[in-house]
């Protein structure tokens, strides 16, 4: 049996979703899978069971666990009897969420030990990125594999929020970045970037910024931000309402400084958005050949190479041409055959 | 302005360097004493963000203190655990 360990299973979120398609995958492949889940409550009874039943698993056994923060389960992992297989996409450093909430920041340090604890000791690990996998040979970790995260294009084609849709085509310039606003995100840097864009060029604009809003002090630093500026930051939206943000997007702007794979520079792909992104962490990778990147967060250099996406249609055409091209290494069918191939590699299947 | 290509002069970044500056070095607000949730106005709101601001200090130590009992005590039931494994192991053969 393959089974999967992660702390919660929230749908929103890229590692739950990874969970779900490889829970999936092994299902209808008819191979034997089981899911726990660490927090009770998300989804157990659904399909899940709670983390305790990983004590019934043998040395026949592979455990597949979803690295995701601090945790009592990563020593679960770690002490589990049966093939250990640690998949990890990345753990954002503590110091970005220091200012904002101390007592994540320190989950987040702890997950950073104990990440240099269990890497060694798992039989095999699958990062997201290869910018994931160096950090894991570096703990000493051997056998590493990496496989993009999932990505569920068939939602996409689904119908967008009408209403939503109809308000974000005012003729108003949108600048979009996607993304739960955490300080790793640097959703200020989109916001006050595109606010002088839109002062350099005359151009109305507005920031379009969904994505949950639960760190507080964060929130309200950003709400406080003096910009002329419209910033449409709704906080989570449906589904549909996600669409309608994508289909209306002039430009996706990512300022990220800590990225592990980033799923929403994928969607942009997949919509047609231009994609200008500050080149940190994983961002490069999953933006493949032909991306459009940066180095420098300088306001003039940034503000050109925005104009010249918004206007330039040849630069336009070839960026999107090369953001089309490098989608096709995300199509689920790709990523099914990569995790069983892995899987096979490692004597699990 | 050129069809492709933005004017050599651009405003100053200035304002926009400050602010940004600014953010960096803003330390956050509150930690809340309660888990967070929509924040009410009125007396309820003011009664909340006062009772944040007053436990903040002895609450932030209570947490970091927690997480390292917390830690202390997931290792050692994990080292329990791998012992009982061994031991399970010894009676089967």
């Amino acid at each position: 049996m393959i089974a999967q360990l992660t702390e919660a299973l929230t749908e929103a979120y890229a590692i739950s979703a990874a969970v779900l398609a490889a829970d999936g995958l092994l299902r209808s492949a008819g191979i034997p899978a089981a899911l726990f889940v660490g927090r009770g409550g998300d989804r157990v009874g659904a399909g899940a069971e709670s983390a305790e039943g990983i004590s019934r698993l043998s040395r026949e056994d592979c455990l597949l666990y979803q690295f995701s923060t601090g945790s009592a389960l990563n020593d679960w992992f770690a002490a589990a009897p049966c093939r250990r297989g640690l998949v990890y996409q990345n753990i954002t450093p503590a110091e970005f969420f220091e200012p904002y909430d101390p007592v994540l920041a320190d989950r987040l340090r702890w997950g950073r030990e104990q990440l240099a604890e269990i890497a060694p000791r798992a039989d095999f690990a699958i990062a997201s990125s290869s910018y994931s996998a160096r950090e894991l040979r570096q703990l000493g970790c051997e056998r590493v594999h990496v496989l993009s995260v999932p990505v569920r294009f068939e939602r996409y084609g689904e119908a967008a929020d009408p209403e939503l849709k109809k308000r974000l085509s005012d003729g108003k310039k949108n600048i979009l970045f996607v993304g739960r606003q955490a300080p790793n995100k640097c959703i200020e840097d989109v916001i006050l970037f595109t606010d002088y864009y839109a002062a350099a060029t005359g151009e109305p604009c507005r920031a379009v910024l969904p994505g949950e809003r639960s760190l507080q002090g964060y929130v309200r630093a950003l709400d406080a931000l003096k910009t002329d500026i419209e910033v449409f930051a709704p906080g989570r939206i449906s589904h549909a309402q996600l669409i309608a943000a994508y289909e209306t997007a002039d430009l996706f702007l990512c300022m990220s400084e800590h990225e592990g794979f980033c799923v929403p520079l994928t969607e942009s792909m997949y919509f047609g958005v231009p994609v200008l992104a500050y080149a940190a962490t994983a961002v490069g990778e999953t933006l493949g050949e032909g991306a459009q990147l940066f180095d420098e967060k300088d306001f003039p250099a940034v503000a050109e190479r925005m104009y010249s996406l918004l206007h330039d249609e040849a630069l336009r055409e070839r960026t999107a041409a090369a953001q089309k091209e490098r989608l096709s290494a995300f199509a689920p069918e790709r990523w099914a055959e990569q995790l069983l191939a892995i899987l096979r590699s490692e004597g699990v299947l | 302005m050129d069809k492709e290509k933005l004017s050599v002069s651009l405003p100053s970044a200035a304002r926009w360097e400050a602010q940004r500056a600014q953010f960096k070095t803003t330390v956050g607000t509150d930690v809340p004493a309660v888990p967070y949730g929509e924040e009410s106005g009125g007396v309820k709101g003011l009664f909340r963000r006062l009772v944040r601001k007053s436990v903040r200090w002895y609450a932030e130590a209570l947490v970091t203190e927690q997480n390292r009992v917390n830690r202390q005590l997931s290792e050692r039931i994990a080292q329990l655990e791998a012992r009982i494994a061994e031991l399970e192991e010894e009676k089967k053969q």
